[in-house]
């Protein structure tokens, strides 16, 4: 279900987040597309006007006494049904992002390449702090492994 | 770079640690970030394995972009340094012989050893190689 305003951008090019909508919040993170403000600001009462002072009156909602309907409306059944349906979808879509895990965001994948990066840190601090040792001691003559031709491979 | 002549005798188990070490290095090297992982492989396929929102956004698609970059980086100098690594420790474990055969390395010129081992003097880009075809010191008449 697609309720973008095309009065906003898709996603603001802004850190400015008192500018964002939770729409567009929501938008940018999962790629969901579920804003409830228009769906809560339809006409869920629809007014008939030629209901009003009518006798009988045959609207599925109004005021009526002394066999007089007063005024009349019709129940907007599909409004309704669109702000229940988005009001589920926000509520699965929210249980997700808790978990970490919801369209096209994924907070484990920042986390493991965090534990690669730092897996990557590791090895190259103590390969490198071990070859600077081992070197050194090739440039001091310091080793058994030292000479006039080890001299080449280091 | 000519050693002073202070350590002149040849260890072999001090040069197999040192191979050992190297070796060791390189198979850290190749299971921890050459091999696929599972979850996450350092190489070209980052930003699409990072997700850190919708790319509609810029700020994620900066961050999947840098990502993407990174990945082949890394996983390109690692595939050289790997290569050239197996390169290395294979020409040291065939120069053990020539430690072995010259106990008394002040008493072998570097030359023989570049002339018997010609993998050992030019790896490493600027590292200390290029010793290959500089010396010339192979006898002949002097002017």
């Amino acid at each position: 279900m697609a309720d973008q305003d095309d009065s906003q951008p898709a996603v603001p090019d802004s850190t400015d987040w008192s500018e964002w909508t939770f729409a567009q919040a929501l938008r940018a993170v999962t790629g969901d597309e579920v804003d409830l403000r228009p769906l809560s600001t339809a006409g869920w009462f629809l007014f008939n006007p030629a209901g009003v002072n009518q006798p009988g009156g045959t609207d599925e909602v109004g005021y009526q006494a002394f066999g007089i309907q007063f005024y009349g409306a019709g129940i907007n059944h599909a409004a309704i049904d669109a702000f229940e349906a988005a009001a589920d979808r926000l509520d699965t879509i929210t249980a997700e992002l808790i978990e970490g895990r919801r369209g096209a965001a994924d907070v484990y994948t920042l986390s493991r390449l965090h534990e690669v990066v730092l897996d990557l840190e590791a090895l190259l601090d103590t390969s490198g702090a071990e070859f600077r040792r081992r070197a050194g001691q090739v440039e001091a003559g310091g080793t058994e492994v030292a000479g006039t031709a080890a001299g080449f491979m280091h | 770079m000519v050693d002073s002549g202070n350590v002149i005798h040849f260890n072999k188990a001090s040069y197999e640690d040192l191979i050992r070490f190297i070796d060791e290095v390189n198979t850290d090297l190749e299971t921890m970030f050459l091999k696929a992982q599972p979850t996450m492989s350092l190489d070209g396929s980052l930003g699409e394995t990072l997700r850190p929102g919708s790319p509609g956004w810029t700020v994620v698609k900066a961050v999947k972009d840098a990502a993407a970059g990174f990945g082949k980086s890394v996983h390109e100098k690692f595939t050289n340094l790997n290569d050239e690594w197996t390169q290395y420790v294979t020409a040291l474990r065939g120069a053990i012989d020539f430690f072995e055969k010259h106990d008394d390395l002040a008493t072998s010129s570097a030359q023989d050893f570049l002339t018997d081992h010609p993998d050992l003097g030019n790896l490493g880009g600027g590292g200390g190689g290029g010793g290959r075809g500089g010396g010339g010191s192979t006898g002949g008449a002097s002017p």
